[in-house]
């Protein structure tokens, strides 16, 4: 899961950015409206945490470019001690929860988790395809009930693939979903060969069915 | 040669001149008007004798007939210089005499009249005032050297000042240029042109570097619609190979666009000191992090890697700038590698080498590190990394280098 993070409390972003990477999440930052704009724009991401207060913009201003162009991102709101005002007029706008300055990185944590339950996974804690079965939260796959092994970046791919079916992805999209943005620096997206391939023999030797399909030139597609 | 050092030289070069030129004069015409003085004195000494063997006492007579006869003397008269020989104080040694020989009929004799005067003393005399004449124009002139040269100084040091705050006016850093002010009309206009010259400048970059961020943030957007719209058309269901063909090739050269316009939107940032902010930076820490996100890259070109790597050796600078680095460079170091190749990663206190191994360039070092140069046209990089790394590297006043040896490219960074 990837999220971006708009804040301009510098110390608060790395000190955020660095315990949900050991969340294994895949974090972006952004420090000014300018900046968020930009990403927004060239990006997507599951989960955007949104300062109100930037120095250079009104983050609500933010919140409905990001439900304007990509609805399914879930927005968590992050909002000084008393301004209930721009609490309402956030969850008003689509902003899918709120948290208030200062908070426990382990309540955002929890708060990030359940957004992804309700937003990704349609409010369960596992999700299931078929004979396939995924625990988000323990980071374990069962085939037909027995569990396989999975190294971080295949458990991550199937995570996307499932919570995206029936779309077709392209190796750029993949790309930057699993090792973030500046990814795209990169010219070539064989590695992701790499990792399919695995994953694909893996779930085939515990007999799931080949759900992936390479469509050609553009990309991969998970379904039936 | 500098304006001091050029004007000292003049002066002191003419003062030399002017100095032995005077100096010689008012010798000449001191030992002119002397000698002179003396001359009379011989003259009216010579008078007197003359006088005095007329009326008072003539002289014993001695025959010098034979000598007018032999030498047929006329009556006459002349001015010599003469050594003399004498003991003084027993010493012997020759002294200069100044010497009136007179030759005259007298009362129908002939005589010769010798008469002389020393002329150690005039000398003396003549040197005396000669170098005390000398040592006022001496010191006239030192005097003059010095206090003109404490005044050209004074007067040029505005200008002086100006030139290095001149020569340290970056148009990157966007600080109006300061003057020192002098009372000197020229400098005045001098400074008021220059002020004007680098406001000029400033605001020619700072719309130059606005429209650069803006044209590339503007364009952000539709390249975002085309791409997303792309990515909806994919998911139709029933598109022919020839389409997907299509499609693929449309949104490869997006994505490139895009790319583009990121690199170069995070050129003008870099370049508008957006990541000012530093902190002090564990190099190896940011090396292997590296390696971890290009772990797969690396496995695929099965890339050897190999370290000596120097602990806790820290670096100031912004830590999205020096990951940028480090990740730029290893990038290449993958892209341009062999299957097969290897990489060595070397960090000191003083230096940073990253080597692979690689085919050698087919354009100058040099120029590897300027804006859309690239080896091959149809390589699908745009040739800025290198670029952005070297203005990272300007910006904190870091060197960097590339060489080739032993089919290895090695860029070393040198903090």
């Amino acid at each position: 899961m990837k999220i971006l993070i708009i804040e301009d409390e510098k110390e608060l972003v790395s000190v955020t950015c660095k315990y949900l990477q050991k969340e294994d999440f895949v974090c972006e930052y952004a420090f000014s409206f300018f900046e968020a704009e930009d990403k927004l724009i060239s990006y997507n991401y599951d989960i955007v945490i949104l300062d109100i207060n930037l120095p250079d913009g009104n983050g609500l201003e933010l919140l409905k470019i990001i439900k304007k162009n990509t609805p399914d991102t879930g927005v968590l709101i992050v909002s000084a001690k008393n301004s209930l005002d721009d609490k309402l007029i956030g969850l008003d706008l689509g902003a899918d929860d709120y948290i208030t300055k200062p908070f426990h990185l382990a309540e955002l944590n929890s708060r990030i988790n359940s957004l992804i339950r309700r937003q990704k996974f349609e409010g369960n804690d596992n999700i299931t395809f078929n004979e396939i079965e995924i625990d988000p939260k323990a980071r374990t796959v069962k085939v037909n009930n027995s569990p396989v092994v999975l190294t971080k970046k295949e458990f991550h791919l199937l995570l996307y693939f499932i919570t995206n079916k029936n779309r077709v992805l392209t190796k750029e999209s993949i790309a930057e979903h699993l090792w973030g943005d500046s990814i795209d620096l990169v010219d070539n997206f064989d590695f992701i060969y790499t990792h399919m391939r695995n994953l694909r023999k893996k779930l085939k030797n515990e007999g799931a069915t080949d759900y992936m399909q390479t469509i050609y030139g553009l990309g991969y597609k998970f379904g039936e | 040669m500098k304006l001091l050092q050029k004007t000292r030289r003049i002066y002191i070069l003419y003062s030399i001149i002017i100095f032995i030129i005077s100096s010689t004069i008012i010798y000449n015409i001191l030992k002119n008007i002397i000698t002179k003085r003396q001359d009379e004195k011989l003259l009216h000494d010579k008078e007197i004798i003359a006088q005095k063997i007329k009326y008072d006492y003539p002289l014993p007579i001695f025959d010098v007939e034979d000598y007018i006869a032999k030498n047929n003397v006329k009556d006459t008269m002349y001015f010599k210089d003469t050594l003399m020989y004498q003991i003084i104080n027993g010493m012997e040694n020759y002294e200069l005499y100044r010497q009136l020989t007179s030759i005259e009929t007298l009362q129908g004799k002939t005589y010769r009249i010798i008469t002389r005067s020393s002329q150690v003393k005039n000398h003396e005399f003549v040197l005396a005032i000669s170098l005390s004449v000398g040592v006022v124009i001496l010191l006239l002139i030192i005097t003059v050297y010095f206090i003109n040269t404490i005044f050209t100084k004074r007067i040029w040091h505005p200008f002086y000042q100006n030139l290095n705050s001149l020569k340290n006016f970056s148009v990157e850093e966007n600080k109006p240029i300061e003057l020192e002010d002098s009372k000197i009309d020229e400098f005045k206009e001098l400074n008021n042109s220059l002020t004007k010259l680098t406001e000029k400048l400033s605001s020619d970059f700072n719309n130059l570097k606005e429209f650069t961020e803006n044209a590339s943030h503007e364009m952000q957007t539709p390249l975002a619609i085309m791409q997303s719209k792309l990515e909806f058309l994919m998911q139709s269901e029933n598109l022919i190979i020839e389409d997907q063909k299509l499609i693929s090739a449309v949104y490869s050269a997006s994505k490139r666009l895009s790319k583009l316009n990121k690199t170069l939107l995070m050129l003008s940032k870099i370049e508008n000191q957006q990541y000012s902010q530093k902190e002090s930076i564990v190099i190896n820490k940011v090396i292997n992090n590296q390696l971890n996100i290009f772990e797969d890259f690396i496995e695929n070109k099965e890339i050897n890697i190999s370290k000596n790597l120097t602990l806790d050796v820290k670096v100031e600078a912004n830590p999205m700038l020096f990951d940028m680095v480090i990740s730029n460079l290893l990038g290449n170091a993958i892209k341009h590698n062999q299957n097969k190749g290897n990489i060595h990663i070397t960090t000191c206190d003083i230096f940073i080498t990253i080597s692979n191994s690689g085919k050698p360039l087919n354009i100058p070092s040099d120029s590897l590190f300027e804006r859309f140069k690239k080896e091959s046209k149809s390589s699908e990089s745009f040739g800025l990394g290198l670029a952005i790394v070297k203005k990272i590297c300007d910006i904190y006043d870091w060197k960097i280098s590339h060489s080739y040896s032993d089919n290895q490219h090695h860029f070393s960074i040198y903090f």
